[in-house]
């Protein structure tokens, strides 16, 4: 490139579309980040499903600018004096998309490294590929800009841009609503965040969605601007092995992590384990995790470990465990002050069906609330479930132990007598 | 550019014919120019635009043979070669609002293919010659309607073309301005053809050293200023006698396409 064509870059990144577009996509983009900062704050896979579920309005936006920019030599009336000059068409139409697209991921650079610089030092899981899945946010971008300047060119009017980026958001909605598979939502660019805990998006999927966004975005440039319109086939035959790619992959696409959900456990008894990626939150978790299990200590059968959820509790069998929740993480990976860290313990119901306990169910809630310790409303508690809470936190503590003992007894056993009679102790 | 003088015809345009849809704006026009500073005369609807734009290359005969510095626009090879070399200023000027006279000046030396060492002095050096030197780094949006102008002009003779192309040129300069613009087409012309399609008799008269005028699409006179002025009579409407020789050959013309 000249550097008379760099001169040219510069002029249309100054006084084009591009300041707009970075302007847009800054404000935008770390809105839509913030927004949704308990998803992604320290979790390198969710950060990077976030950035890509903001595409879902950049996209549209940098559409948008796109049939401004396309549009712009009609709107001026130009194109005649373009048209007399010797430089072939699709170079300034290149330098024309590369200044949106410049101005788009400048926004966006500085949205990921303000928002990747919150979640490096606390992040605890680096793996599972997740710099793939934002690798392609900005190929996403150009693509979305090259269809709008393709638009641009062929409705050079003032509604075609709003109309563009409403068009864009509503077919991602649709894509991501109603793919029979799950394969036609990799061909927007927004991706569900939801998806990214402890899971990851095999090679193909990466793959996939370079070569259908590149060779979308390179079809629409070679449609515009070659004389020939015929050589878009090549582009286009890469964007449609793309595309082929993503609509056969099978399921949705991501698969779990199993490193991603590891247990990492505090290294004092009583044990307190979380899963790897969302390991930043042990030393947070750790103290209310011990103080209630340290209920359960001398408790027969009663839980000696807290886990975090989402791990495959297949996988631990019958050992009895404290449930930890850690709801929602501030911007800078620590536990929402004031809120939400809940370690809840459920007492194994292995009666089936549920009818089995018949009127004694309510004792599994009062086992519940004590673990939990947490007094039942009584707006939505049974009289007996308030009145044999209040009874039971009225004991001695080593005789609630007991209780509770008895209770996992009787509950693992289904034992219809010794219920009743844990019914007559908190009368 | 003035580097690479032709020797030779710079326009030359033979039974040239332009139809919009069912319309024919010229018909089997033949037409040639050489160095100077050439005016295009004629009313309006006579196709003075169309033939502009077809010399632009920006507008296609439906037949005829234009040949531009010496070579055949059909040829795409040698149409680049032509671009190059051509300066264009069309009736309606598009500009970018929020450019500088600097930057857009530089751009269009760009889509010109100048060579790139050339560039900061060939924007200089134009920007000079429509005498916007002092508001070279003002935004377009800012500029008055005839300094527009000027930066339209400017853009056109960035690269010292060969043949320049200005279609109403001097519509929105004052007085002044336009006395400055003939003298900078003077000097021009003195390497280059430059062609001048106007409403402005008085122009072609003060700047012009050959004179074409159109009507219906046809060439009806060609000549000089001179020429012109002496071909106007007592009956011939008009204050000067140029104006009196483009009236009376308009009206003779007409009589004998009815005739």
């Amino acid at each position: 490139m000249s550097r008379a064509s760099w001169r040219a870059l510069r002029t249309e990144l100054l006084r084009g579309t591009a300041p707009v577009a970075a302007l847009a996509t800054l404000v935008l983009g770390a809105v839509l980040m913030y927004s949704e900062t308990n998803s992604w704050a320290a979790r390198w896979m969710p950060f990077a499903a976030a950035v890509r579920f903001s595409t879902g309005v950049l996209a549209p936006i940098a559409i948008g600018l796109g049939v401004w920019q396309g549009g712009r030599e009609r709107r001026r009336r130009i194109n005649e004096q373009l048209a007399s000059t010797a430089r072939p068409a699709w170079q300034p139409l290149l330098v024309s998309f590369a200044a949106v697209t410049l101005g788009c991921w400048l926004g966006l650079v500085v949205v990921v490294v303000a928002a990747g610089a919150l979640v490096a030092p606390v992040a605890t899981y680096t793996g599972g590929g997740w710099w793939w899945l934002l690798a392609i946010t900005p190929v996403t971008l150009a693509a979305a800009t090259a269809v709008g300047i393709a638009l641009g060119r062929a409705i050079p009017t003032w509604v075609a841009a709003p109309a563009a980026m409403i068009v864009g958001y509503g077919v991602q909605v649709i894509a991501h609503d109603n793919s029979p598979t799950g394969g036609l939502e990799w061909l927007v660019p927004s991706v569900l965040i939801y998806n990214a805990f402890g899971q990851t998006l095999p090679g193909q999927i990466h793959l996939g969605q370079a070569l259908w966004f590149g060779g979308l975005a390179a079809t629409m440039l070679v449609l515009v601007a070659a004389r020939r319109r015929v050589t878009a086939t090549v582009p286009a035959a890469v964007a449609l092995a793309g595309a082929t790619v993503l609509v056969a992959s099978p399921g949705y696409g991501w698969e779990p992590d199993p490193v991603a959900s590891e247990l990492v456990c505090a290294e004092e008894d009583p044990r307190v384990c979380l899963l790897r990626y969302e390991g930043f939150l042990l030393d947070d978790v750790t103290p209310a995790a011990q103080q209630v299990l340290a209920r359960f200590e001398g408790v027969p059968g009663g839980p000696s470990r807290a886990i975090g959820t989402g791990y495959d509790w297949a996988l631990l069998g019958d050992e009895p465990y404290l449930l930890i929740d850690t709801g929602r993480v501030t911007i800078t990976g620590d536990l929402y002050p004031g809120e939400w860290l809940v370690v809840s313990w459920w007492p194994t119901l292995p009666c089936e069906p549920f009818d089995a306990y018949g009127e004694y169910l309510w004792l599994a809630d009062l086992a519940g609330s004590w673990g939990n310790q947490q007094e039942p409303d009584p707006g939505w508690g049974t009289p007996e479930l308030v009145a044999g809470y209040a009874t039971l936190t009225a004991l001695p503590m080593a005789e609630q132990q007991a209780w509770i003992g008895d209770f996992i007894a009787a509950s693992r056993s289904c034992d219809r007598a010794a219920l009743a009679e844990l019914v007559e102790r908190v009368a | 550019m003035t580097s690479s003088i032709l020797l030779g015809t710079h326009v030359e345009v033979s039974d040239l014919v332009v139809r919009y849809g069912r319309r024919t704006a010229l018909r089997e026009l033949d037409l040639t120019l050489d160095t100077g500073v050439h005016g295009l005369l004629g009313p309006n609807g006579a196709g003075k635009t169309t033939l502009i734009r077809v010399l632009a290359t920006v507008a296609s005969p439906k037949y005829g043979r234009v040949s531009l510095l010496g070579q055949d626009i059909r040829d795409h090879r040698a149409l680049r070669e032509i671009r190059r070399r051509l300066g264009y200023l069309p009736q309606q000027f598009g500009y970018y609002p929020r450019f500088t006279v600097r930057e857009f000046v530089e751009y269009f030396a760009w889509l010109k293919e100048l060579p790139p060492a050339s560039v900061p002095a060939a924007v200089d050096r134009a920007i000079e010659r429509v005498g916007l030197l002092d508001r070279a780094d003002e935004k377009l949006k800012r500029l008055s309607g005839g300094m527009l102008r000027r930066v339209g002009i400017a853009q056109a003779i960035v690269n010292d073309p060969d043949l320049l192309l200005l279609d109403e040129p001097t519509a929105g300069l004052d007085p002044e301005q336009r006395v400055e613009f003939r003298e900078l087409l003077r000097e021009i012309g003195v390497d280059a053809c430059v062609l001048v399609s106007t409403h402005l008799v008085e122009d072609v008269a003060a700047a012009c050293s050959h004179v074409t005028l159109l009507d219906q699409g046809r060439v009806v006179f060609r000549g000089t200023p001179d020429e012109l002025a002496a071909a106007g009579d007592g009956n011939s409407g008009g204050d000067a006698p140029i104006e009196r020789g483009y009236t009376a050959i308009l009206r003779a013309a007409r009589q004998g396409a009815e005739a």
